[in-house]
């Protein structure tokens, strides 16, 4: 989930700007592969650890809070293991889930440990497109952006939400999902997504999330604070804050395994 | 000159000016008739705040609300497991997911199958909905299909012969206008699968489509039942008084008086609904009453004195008692307000308007249509004092008689409304000419039941959901209710905990329990969360706190006692078995199941109210105290009687029969008004009780049974309602009246007899 998460999360950096002039008989789709291309560049990025709390808000103004910290280390290329410790509730503190995501557009691998029976389970891929634990959002709402999951079209540009030009992209998924397709906002200048609206089987708006909070870590990594994803049809929402950021602190990939996670993290 | 004599004298002076006034009144009410609307809410007959409502509300604040559809396909005969058959249900399942505002879309396609494989648990939808069912894939589907408890019933009828595909939508904000969108989508696509899969039945319910046939319900018997009235009244006043003029009169005054009630009910806002929109057909008919007297009494004027003083004498001889019935019966609908159920209490509100309406336009505008009348008076009427005369000697001569039957009917009475019985349901208030009806039948025949009782369990203080202790009393709960009468099934937190906790330690058996500690459980629902696909959530099941769950028990209700009984046992097991761990029982069935006993109560209050009030009325109009009691008998009886010979034909009521009371009391008294007015005023000059008793029949006894008539056949065409509200409602009133009329004519001239010798000197 992890890398997802800060992929996701962070929508992500800039950093290098991708040259490359846009060709003259450029297509909406070349156009837009070559944006989402552009999101996420972050040469010399290893490994990263955050803390998370989600807040999750129902319709009549009940909340919860879940809280967990997450490790991540690039294994190679598009390649990423990360492992996400749930801290709150307290009754499902140190439960671990670990995800092994992979390049070239295949589906992730994910495990769960749970300490209060000392096993560990593999998780269906079919909870991908389903809340994430009871938040609003999914898990492949912040899984692995890897480009190749998506075919993707440019639709314009435009202001983006928290000022500045946005690129606005539609990426259409590949696989499996709860989505038809996705609109995402990129800022030109950062490349950073600053929002995203998701539509579901139907092609009707079922939520938005809005990017905030983006700070440079390290001098390079943009993260961003916060994440807010609010359901249009079931008027429930998510508040999704991150804190703590570290980098390269030299996470060793074989302490990211199901044989280790058995052993418990 | 007395004050009767002197406002009638006025009344004739103004009398154009006056009706221009009232028809320019009515007019300015009509102007709200375009504002009139319909609602289309099956809760909008509970009260706003009682417990059931309070938990209604309180399942809808804490775990994900929806509104669901069940949609019922049946393939042809043998046809059940067939590939074709399983393609279409694929993708039958896919064009529902396509439904504006769908949340989640359960099917036996999409079911989501979990099992074993070595250390992995696989869960997986039955049918991939992006590859074709293979002979293997259908051979599976049908093991699972066959033996999954967890369908059977809600997704599969238990039978084998239909599956079930369940919608629920979110419609909350902006209602109306989702709901419409929805309902063109599903009925398109009904149409689509008519068409694409022949031989295959299609059913559809839901609480969606149970308040739109409240809302279909209340515009048919507008648009069928109040002109039928209508018809049906002014038809009965030209047999009964023959004077096309007069009848006019009278046919103008009823359309005002609807009119008037119809726009004060679109201005006020008030939202008509199946119980409220033949509101304006009461105060028609009741209206029409007040013109037979007024036009009867017109005629024996003018039998015996000139045109101008014989509508003189009319209008000042009905002023009083018209005003004193009008007010009783007002009274009487005016108590509707102690009915918890707020259609019943606007009900109440706009009748009472609507009758104050219809008495003015009574003295102005029917007036100046009788004075524009040629007619020389009554003897051509059917009902000839001839007849009147028979009646009261058959009155006077078996009085003994009389007293004795209408005794004996009173135990005979008791007998039957010992078997009344409460039956109040969404889907039974519909007869089978509502499709929905219909549909609803069928599904609850062939599928699944369509009545549940859910109970929401709050964990204890500092705890949450996941404690071994609470889920072991649920756990209970569940094993215990899962075998109980008409329950088809249960879905409860327990059972998904326990399938995990063994398909965690390699399906053994051992293990099909709670585990043992919080965190184990907590545990064991994170990882089947993390399972679940989009639309699926534990929201409906858990609240997002953790704090509390509920456990929703799906039940085949052939009557509200069953759903009503079954709350009451479980809450009583609880008690005893689970003194930690109690919930009350909730939900729409369940409100619907006690709403009439709730209303009940409620409207008892309102009845002795409307009693002491209508009692003190009469005995401050008949300036006789004696009189005010005896009075009462004859007005009490006949719902007793009504009520007595429902139980022993029908034997079930429901909600709109328990403001039947005091509503029609506030009528039935009319009658009774009129009767002891002259029968007072014949002592009064000295006459003798039975020869009193002789005039009054003469005199107003054609109007007691032409009223009493038109009164009664316009009820009973409430009654043909498709409504069941309407019907009981329009059934038992009609009997009532028709009780009243035998109470007036034989029972009070008895009771007469009886007890007001003394003061005949």
């Amino acid at each position: 989930m992890t890398k997802t998460m800060f992929t996701a999360i962070a929508a992500i950096v800039a950093a290098l700007f991708i040259g490359l002039g846009p060709a003259s008989a450029e297509t909406t789709q070349e156009k837009g592969l070559r944006i989402a291309q552009s999101v996420g560049q972050e040469p010399g990025f290893r490994d990263q650890a955050a803390e998370g709390e989600m807040i999750l808000t129902t319709k009549s103004g009940q909340t919860s809070i879940r809280r967990f910290e997450a490790r991540a280390v690039e294994t190679s290329p598009g390649e990423t293991r990360s492992v996400l410790t749930f801290l709150w509730p307290g009754d499902i503190r140190n439960t671990t889930l670990l995800t092994h995501s992979h390049a070239g557009g295949r589906d992730d691998d994910q495990w769960l440990y749970l300490p209060a029976v000392s096993k560990v389970r593999r998780i269906s891929s079919s909870g991908r497109s389903g809340s994430f634990v009871g938040s609003e959002f999914a898990y492949e709402d912040m899984s692995d952006q890897d480009v190749d999951k998506y075919t993707y079209n440019w639709v314009a540009d435009g202001s983006c939400p928290g000022g500045g030009r946005c690129h606005i992209v539609d990426r259409f998924p590949r696989g499996a999902s709860a989505y038809s397709y996705e609109r995402v906002w990129i800022e030109q200048s950062r490349k950073l997504i600053q929002k995203v609206e998701y539509y579901d089987r139907r092609k009707a708006h079922l939520k938005t999330m809005l990017i905030s909070g983006y700070r440079k870590h390290n001098g390079k990594y943009w993260r961003a604070a916060k994440m807010e994803m609010s359901n249009h049809l079931t008027g429930k929402g998510t508040t999704l804050t991150w804190d703590g950021f570290t980098f390269d602190r030299g996470v060793n990939p074989n302490d990211l395994t199901v044989s280790a996670l058995r052993k418990g993290l | 000159m007395t004050i009767s004599d002197r406002i009638a004298a006025l009344l004739l002076r103004h009398l154009r000016k006056l009706s221009a006034l009232v028809l320019l009144i009515v007019l300015g009410l009509g102007a709200g008739i375009p504002a009139l609307t319909f609602s289309a809410d099956n809760t909008s007959f509970f009260g706003k705040q009682n417990q059931e409502t309070r938990d209604l509300e309180d399942l809808g604040e804490f775990y994900t609300g929806s509104s669901g559809f069940l949609i019922m396909v049946k393939p042809p005969e043998g046809e059940m497991f067939s590939l074709n058959t399983l393609e279409a249900l694929k993708e039958m399942t896919a064009d529902v997911w396509q439904a504006p505002f769908a949340l989640r879309v359960d099917s036996p396609a999409n079911f989501n199958h979990s099992r074993s494989e070595g250390e992995d648990i696989i869960v997986e939808p039955l049918l991939d909905e992006y590859a074709e069912v293979t002979p293997e894939v259908a051979e599976r589907f049908q093991e699972v299909v066959s033996t999954s408890p967890e369908m059977r019933n809600r997704l599969v009828a238990a039978d084998l012969q239909a599956y079930g595909i369940s919608l629920n939508t979110v419609l909350s904000d902006d209602f109306e206008a989702r709901r419409d969108e929805l309902l063109a989508f599903l009925d398109q696509m009904e149409a689509d699968w008519a068409e694409r899969y022949p031989g295959f039945e299609i059913r559809m319910t839901g609480d969606v489509l149970g308040g739109l046939t409240l809302a279909l319900a209340a515009k048919q018997d507008i648009l069928t039942l109040v002109p039928m009235a209508f018809v049906l009244v002014i038809a009965l006043l030209l047999f009964f008084l023959r004077v096309p003029l007069a009848v006019g009169g009278a046919a103008l005054v009823v359309l005002l008086s609807t009119i008037g009630t119809f726009g004060f009910t679109g201005f006020l806002g008030i939202e008509l609904t199946a119980g409220t929109a033949i509101s304006p057909m009461a105060v028609m008919v009741l209206t029409a009453a007040s013109c037979i007297h007024l036009i009867l009494s017109w005629f024996r004027e003018l039998d015996r004195s000139d045109r101008a003083t014989a509508l003189h004498h009319a209008i000042s001889e009905n002023l009083a008692p018209v005003l004193v019935t009008t007010v009783t019966t007002a009274i009487g609908f005016l108590a509707l307000n102690f009915a918890e159920a707020p259609p019943l209490q606007d009900m109440g509100n706009i009748v009472a308007f609507g009758l104050m309406i219809g008495m003015i336009a009574n003295f102005t505008l029917l007036p100046l249509a009788l004075r524009a009348s040629r007619a020389r008076g009554g003897d051509r009427l059917p009902l000839r004092e001839g007849m009147m005369r028979v009646l009261a000697d058959l009155a006077v001569r078996y009085r003994r008689g009389w007293i004795t039957g209408f005794l004996a009917l009173i135990l005979v009475a008791g007998l039957g409304i010992g078997r009344i019985g409460y039956d109040d349901s969404l889907v039974r208030y519909f007869d089978d000419r509502f499709e929905f009806r219909q549909d609803s039948d069928e599904i609850q025949q062939h599928l699944t039941g369509l009545d549940n009782l859910q109970f929401s369990f709050t964990a204890p203080e500092g705890g949450s959901v996941f404690d071994p202790d609470f889920l072991r009393d649920i756990d209970r709960f569940t094993t215990w209710i899962e075998t109980q009468d008409n329950v088809v099934g249960v879905s409860s937190l327990t059972q998904v905990i326990k399938r995990l906790n063994m398909s965690m330690n390699g399906d053994a058996p051992a293990f099909d329990r709670i585990a043992d500690s919080r965190e184990a459980n907590a545990q064991l629902m994170m990882f089947y969360e993390l399972s679940l696909p989009v639309g699926l959530d534990l929201n409906s099941t858990i609240d997002v706190d953790r704090q509390r769950t509920r456990v929703v028990v799906l039940m085949r209700a052939e009557h509200s006692e069953d759903v009503r009984g079954l709350a009451k046992v479980a809450e009583a097991w609880m008690a005893r078995n689970t003194p930690d761990t109690q919930a009350r029982a909730a939900g729409i069935s369940y409100a619907f199941s006690t709403v009439s006993e709730r209303n009940n109560s409620q409207m008892l209050v309102g009845l002795v109210l409307v009693l002491v009030l209508v009692s003190l009325i009469m005995m401050a109009t008949l300036r006789n105290a004696r009189m005010g009691v005896i009075s009462l008998a004859p007005n009490v009886l006949p719902a007793i009687f009504a009520f007595g010979l429902w139980g022993i034909s029908f034997g079930d009521v429901n909600l709109g029969s328990t403001v039947v009371t005091t509503m029609t009391f506030g009528i039935v008294v009319d009658d009774t008004v009129h009767f002891l007015m002259h029968y007072l005023d014949g002592r009064k000059r000295g006459r003798s009780t039975v020869d009193a008793l002789q005039e009054t029949f003469r005199v107003v006894g054609s109007a007691i049974i032409v009223t009493s008539i038109c009164l009664a056949i316009g009820f009973l065409v409430m009654a043909t309602s498709g409504f069941a509200i309407n019907q009981h409602l329009g059934a038992l009133t009609a009997i009532v009246i028709g009780f009243a009329l035998l109470a007036d004519l034989l029972f009070l001239p008895a009771l007469l007899l009886s007890f007001d010798r003394t003061k005949a000197k």
